[in-house]
């Protein structure tokens, strides 16, 4: 069973690093490291919860969230504070890297595949149409082809931009725009069709 | 319900509350990692260099220096780090380090050098020097006894050197000139002469040589030992090859003051005569020099010496006896000198094989000191 008294919500709104513990991070402070994973964290596991909870359990999740952290780490001092990407996108382009590369290992059966049940508490805890209507929304995102999947996650749960997005995916403008309208157009559907059994 | 609300609705639980904590201590693990990584690539970088320092230093290397006196085998030597030496049997060598090159002193004896490119070398000879910068080449020093010797003004004039080249070039001299030897070609140092160059291609000896020269005969000048050495070479190849063959007929060869004793073969009279007296400069040399050490010394010498066919070397003198009761022909320099000078002859090889004895006498008298052959 899983913890759910405290959900993240959408962090399209999250504010970036300082620049002065950011500086200090790149320089290899494990304080002002420690910081930015504290920052990070939530989003990062978020990301690839919903990229992966379908085949992938909770340890694997978190797993991959250090693995994310530990590649940070890593790359760090290269990071440009005044370049193109913010630090958060810069962070969940290498999460939502791993999540991919994560999926085709799965699929290959390089890790245990886990099917993940909504948590009981959840759906006692929420009125029984909400409940349907996540179900629905979960289940709509995670039948996405991946790379769709990824697309939507990054814009509609991390608020990332089309540009910021296409780096993240290694893909250009158009076939990010191209993903997720047809990412959105499926769960879109779903949804109506939720309602419509209402 | 608006989009976001919807959206919302699918939300992620939160993470352990020790995975920042377990964060932590992976990246500073990886931090560790890094470190002795680090480390154990300056202790490498380290160890690299100080290794191959030591190897520098503890690396057995040639003596800087050394002095050889050869008997027996012929011995490789290696002169400083580069240089190879390869000294026959009766070579007497020393050498020392000068700076990038080797300046080394051959007193007698054969020594084939063999020096890479750019490498420095002066081999001082008995009145002069050979240099060299990168070539293979042999160096021939036949001294004289030291009982002749004795009264000469130096050791420099009683020393004959012949440097052939293989590869490469060298520059043989002495202080008042010096010449170029090539490839192929032999250069010359007699006593009391400047260096000399002789062009003929070591590897285009006619079959039927001209009557050499004086200077030809003296670099004919070999070292005892290293005769010997090839007789007894010539002598077993021969019992080998000529077990049960019967000998052929033969005649012996005379003339003018000539007695030649027939052996198993045979060689044109006048032939040997003429090679017996294009010889004569060196004759007279030794006997000039004995006059040194004795004054008034004279009488006649008589020369044993038998002239064998042998298929890789041509005609060759296998062995001289010295004979006579004058006392020219009990002075042991004169003998020596004289033993050596007819073992140097070289003679085209007796028709049908076999061996040609030859007896000739030399008559010695002290005549404004210049010695007499036969009339």
């Amino acid at each position: 069973m899983y913890d759910c008294a405290a959900l993240t919500s959408p962090v399209t709104d999250l504010a970036d690093l300082d620049a002065l513990t950011l500086g200090r991070a790149q320089r290899g402070d494990a304080a002002a490291f420690r910081a930015l994973v504290e920052r990070y964290h939530r989003p990062v596991f978020a990301l690839l919860w919903r990229m992966l909870e379908a085949s992938h359990s909770r340890q694997d999740l978190e797993d991959l969230t250090q693995e994310t952290f530990l590649r940070v780490f890593r790359a760090l001092p290269r990071f440009e504070p005044d370049g193109p990407a913010r630090l958060s996108s810069w962070i969940l382009t290498i999460a939502s890297r791993l999540a991919l590369n994560a999926r085709r290992d799965a699929r290959k059966g390089h890790l245990s595949l886990e099917r993940v049940e909504l948590p009981a508490e959840e759906r006692a805890d929420s009125g029984l149409r909400q409940q349907r209507l996540a179900r629905r929304l979960r289940d709509a995102i995670q039948a996405l082809p991946p790379e769709r999947r990824v697309v939507l996650l990054l814009r509609q749960y991390h608020g990332l931009s089309y540009q910021e997005i296409a780096a993240a995916t290694g893909t250009d403008l158009g076939t990010v725009k191209s993903r997720l309208s047809r990412a959105r157009e499926e769960v879109d559907r779903a949804i109506q069709e939720e309602r419509a059994d209402d | 319900m608006t989009e976001r609300e919807i959206y919302e609705s699918y939300r992620a639980p939160e993470p352990s509350p020790d995975l920042v904590q377990r964060i932590a201590a992976a990246v500073e693990a990886e931090r560790a990692r890094r470190h002795r990584r680090r480390l154990f690539a300056i202790a490498a970088a380290l160890a690299l260099v100080l290794g191959g320092a030591a190897l520098l230093v503890l690396w057995p290397s040639p003596p800087r220096q050394g002095q050889v006196q050869i008997s027996g085998a012929p011995r490789s030597l290696e002169l400083g780090r580069d240089i190879v030496a390869t000294a026959q049997p009766g070579a007497r060598l020393s050498w020392s380090e000068a700076g990038a090159g080797v300046v080394a002193s051959q007193a007698s004896g054969v020594v084939r050098y063999r020096v890479p490119r750019g490498i420095p070398l002066e081999v001082e000879v008995p009145g002069g020097f050979v240099r060299v910068l990168g070539t293979v080449f042999d160096v021939e020093v036949s001294p004289m006894r030291r009982s002749l010797r004795k009264g000469a003004v130096g050791a420099a004039v009683l020393a004959v050197v012949a440097v052939t080249v293989y590869q490469g070039r060298v520059l043989l001299g002495n202080e008042e000139r010096t010449v170029e030897v090539g490839r192929n070609e032999r250069g010359e140092l007699k006593p009391g002469e400047g260096p000399r160059l002789s062009r003929r291609a070591l590897s285009s000896a006619p079959a039927s040589r001209p009557a050499p020269t004086k200077r030809a005969w003296a670099r004919r000048l070999a070292s005892r030992e290293a005769r010997r050495e090839l007789l007894r070479l010539v002598h077993r190849a021969r019992e080998q090859r000529e077990q049960g063959a019967a000998p052929m007929a033969a005649s012996g060869a005379g003339g003018r003051g000539a007695e030649l004793a027939p052996a198993t073969g045979s060689l044109d009279k006048e032939y040997i005569r003429s090679t017996i007296n294009e010889a004569i400069p060196l004759v007279k040399e030794c006997y000039e020099l004995a006059l040194r050490e004795r004054p008034g010394l004279g009488g006649t010498l008589k020369v044993r010496f038998t002239i064998g066919a042998e298929p890789e070397v041509g005609g060759l003198v296998e062995q001289v006896e010295i004979d006579g009761q004058d006392p020219a022909a009990l002075d042991p320099g004169l003998r020596e000198c004289m033993e050596q000078t007819i073992y140097s002859l070289e003679f085209p090889p007796p028709e049908g094989g076999g061996r040609v004895n030859v007896t000739y006498p030399f008559r010695f008298a002290v005549d404004k000191s210049k010695a007499q052959p036969p009339r």
